[in-house]
């Protein structure tokens, strides 16, 4: 699904037109008084075609309202949250929502108009890097019908209609809203913690470490491990092995850190700092250390290695396969197992390797930024920061930069220029044609000629209709102009 | 950058000092570890420009590094690339009460700013040494020019440094026990906004920082872990 379905405007018309006169035509008037609601980065409203789903805000009622085809769906008190968070919303589908709803007292799910419920909690099972996927990847995960809910402290899924005991492991935080309770599921069980905490979790091992006071504790699996007075690098792998750092003091008396693995010292040496923990499948460590200034690496099986400046994103699978960015008389390097090094860099970032071999990081040098995987090289590209790099789903990469200011999408060898490009303007050339618009004038211009009465929220070149299509908001209108080329 | 020298500082600050409210910071620079490598990259990139700007805010550099560090580790430029051109046509259309969004390395809004030019326009001190602040009556120009300096790092420095101003002027008869203790209210006044009252700002409140992440921290514990680990 496009992230323009969430965040900004898809908007494809089948509106016909005639004439060079463009069309304007209103999709939705705005409740006197109701704004669209707008989020911290976006814009509540998703379009597609003539169907449109969007939040309104009433600043004198203070209420939020998700409008569905022009149909209020959910009005409340209590922030809606995101568009993209609410639950399911597909505007092509009938009646296609899947949304949470809170009474003020139970949770409720309302199925394209039916209500499910009443819930204790209800919550979609979107993966922890949602939201960096959201804001940093070409696109977001997909949107789910089947959520998740809480019934007398057991958890639940409903897939499909159907109504199964919940599997996975979820961080559902503060359920009751009155700081009492921390809770995780753990399939379908909830087990609750005093206090809020980090959750990490392989397969259905968890373990979660909280803080009361100055102590901090360590539950693997909902039994107690461990009580110190820092844990940090929790690392568990799904046979149920875990591997942390735990803070403690040398024989002289000096604060260090520990590597624990399953509740016992790993390592007799304390450390100012240990980082990059790996803890593999068979239950092997590999980390780096840090003392007095120097920097050592620790794999299974192989001599300390202090040879280094700098050493991070270590990422190890075994003796055979792994890989990390060291630095070395003031310049960056990536060492591959089975590779000759590369470099010298000015920086290193995204480094990623899996067990096949593949990797992908990015550089920068005084060019700029640019990225490097087991097939080539690109760039160099604006030295920006929030790059991306990824696997690709197909076994490729993806990934995404800034080149004079305009934002791409490399994925598998397909450069694209970002669906929602620049900050400032929206600027289209497609056939010889040129469409423009920017923020701080109340028109837009194709081919040199100004056009309509305000500035395009987005626009795009319908290839079907040969139009330039955009999408404004006059008033309280949100209105849909469509200009043919032919 | 000396990066060895950073981790040392980095494990040496971990272990020396006290834990009092620093388990947050610690947890959050645990979980976003390449967000804070990348705004500690920042800091020592624009150290001199925070030099600068803290004389005359009257605060140390670090300590006004601190304040907006959270948002800075926070901030991809790609994300603003990306996302904030329909914001910014419909505030320059219909102004803050239709779209205040954050804009920048320090993430601020365009009605946080708008508060900072009537503080200025109060407070004859301030009007002449933030002179060039004020902008004219609210109008589509205005707005306009308004973004275009919210995208521009030495304005955000200007405006980072007014805060300081306004809220030392505005909290003059609140002490503080020490700087940390200073920074952790001038961290929540920027966050949560410098109009609430001293109790307001006192009070810790419940974590919401990132906005959309699934576990949140408090935006002063987080700053004052960057207060720590910068020198």
């Amino acid at each position: 699904m496009k992230r323009s379905f969430f965040a900004v405007l898809a908007v494809m018309l089948s509106v016909s037109l005639w004439g060079r006169t463009p069309e304007r035509r209103v999709m939705y008037t705005l409740p006197p008084g109701e704004v669209l609601d707008i989020g911290e980065y976006i814009v509540q409203y998703s379009l597609s075609g003539s169907k449109f789903a969007l939040i309104t805000y009433n600043p004198q009622t203070k209420k939020s309202t998700l409008v569905f085809n022009g149909k209020p769906i959910v009005t409340s008190e209590k922030y809606l949250g995101d568009i993209y968070t609410l639950g399911y919303i597909n505007v092509d589908e009938p009646d296609g929502y899947v949304v949470k709803v809170w009474d003020g007292k139970d949770y409720y799910v309302n199925r394209g108009g039916k209500m499910e419920g009443p819930y204790e909690y209800v919550f979609w099972d979107y993966p922890e890097d949602y939201e960096y996927q959201y804001r940093y990847g070409p696109e977001p995960p997909a949107m789910s019908k089947n959520y998740r809910y809480v019934l007398a402290d057991r958890v639940y899924e409903n897939v499909d209609g159907k109504r199964q005991k919940s599997k996975g492991v979820y961080y559902l935080g503060d359920i009751d809203d009155d700081r009492s309770n921390y809770c995780v599921a753990v399939n379908d069980v909830l087990v609750s913690y005093p206090s809020p905490g980090v959750l990490y979790t392989a397969g259905n091992n968890h373990a979660y470490v909280y803080r009361d006071g100055n102590t901090a504790y360590l539950y693997i699996n909902g039994e107690w491990m461990d009580t110190g007075s820092t844990f940090d690098n929790v690392i568990l792998n799904s046979q149920g092995d875990c591997v942390y750092k735990r803070r403690g003091e040398d024989a002289s008396g000096n604060y260090c850190d520990y590597l624990m693995k399953n509740g016992k010292v790993l390592d007799s040496a304390g450390y100012f700092l240990i980082d990059h923990i790996n803890l593999t499948a068979d239950g092997e460590v590999a980390y780096t250390s840090l003392n007095y200034g120097k920097c050592s690496l620790h794999l299974p099986g192989m001599p300390v290695d202090s040879t280094f400046e700098d050493i991070h994103s270590l990422i190890y699978f075994d003796k055979e396969h792994y890989g990390f960015v060291y630095k070395k008389e003031g310049k960056y390097y990536v060492r591959i197992k089975g590779l000759p090094d590369k470099g010298p860099y000015g920086g290193v970032m995204n480094f990623l390797l899996n067990k096949d071999g593949r990797f992908i990081y990015s550089y920068w040098d005084s060019q700029g930024l640019h990225f490097k995987t087991a097939d080539g090289e690109y760039g160099p590209f604006d030295r920006n920061w929030g790059s991306y790099a990824a696997f690709s789903e197909n076994g490729g990469y993806v990934f995404g930069y800034s080149d004079d200011g305009v934002v791409f999408w490399n994925k598998d060898g397909v450069v694209r220029k970002s669906d929602n490009n620049g900050c400032w303007m929206v600027d289209l050339e497609k056939n010889g044609h040129n469409f423009y618009s920017k923020f701080e004038y109340n028109y837009v211009v194709i081919d040199g000629v100004r056009i309509g009465n305000s500035a395009a929220l987005q626009a795009r070149y319908d290839e079907a209709k040969n139009a330039f299509v955009w999408l404004s908001l006059e008033g309280q209108e949100l209105v849909v102009y469509e200009y043919r080329l032919d | 950058m000396n990066t060895v020298w950073i981790n040392c500082c980095i494990a040496v600050l971990f272990l020396l000092l006290p834990e009092v409210g620093s388990g947050q910071g610690r947890r959050y620079a645990e979980m976003y570890a390449g967000e804070c490598r990348e705004a500690l990259d920042f800091w020592e990139l624009h150290k001199a420009d925070f030099e600068v700007a803290a004389k005359k805010a009257g605060v140390s550099p670090r300590f006004l590094f601190a304040v907006v560090a959270p948002e800075v580790s926070q901030f991809g430029s790609l994300m603003n690339k990306a996302q904030t051109y329909t914001l910014k046509v419909l505030y320059a259309q219909n102004g803050k009460a239709y779209a205040d969004f954050s804009i920048g390395m320090f993430q601020m809004k365009p009605s946080f700013v708008e508060q900072l030019e009537v503080c200025v326009g109060r407070d004859k001190t301030l009007l002449v040494e933030f002179s060039d602040v004020r902008l004219p009556a609210d109008s589509r120009d205005t707005r306009v020019e308004r973004i275009k300096r919210l995208d521009s790092l030495e304005w955000q420095m200007t405006y980072l440094t007014l805060f300081c101003r306004v809220v030392e002027r505005r909290f003059s008869n609140t002490s503080f026990a020490t700087e940390e203790d200073k920074l952790r209210f001038y961290a929540s006044a920027y966050n949560r906004g410098f109009h609430l009252s001293e109790e307001r700002l006192r009070q810790e409140g419940k974590p919401y920082f990132p906005a959309f992440a699934r576990q949140k921290f408090r935006y002063a514990d987080v700053a004052l872990w960057f207060y720590r680990n910068v020198q």
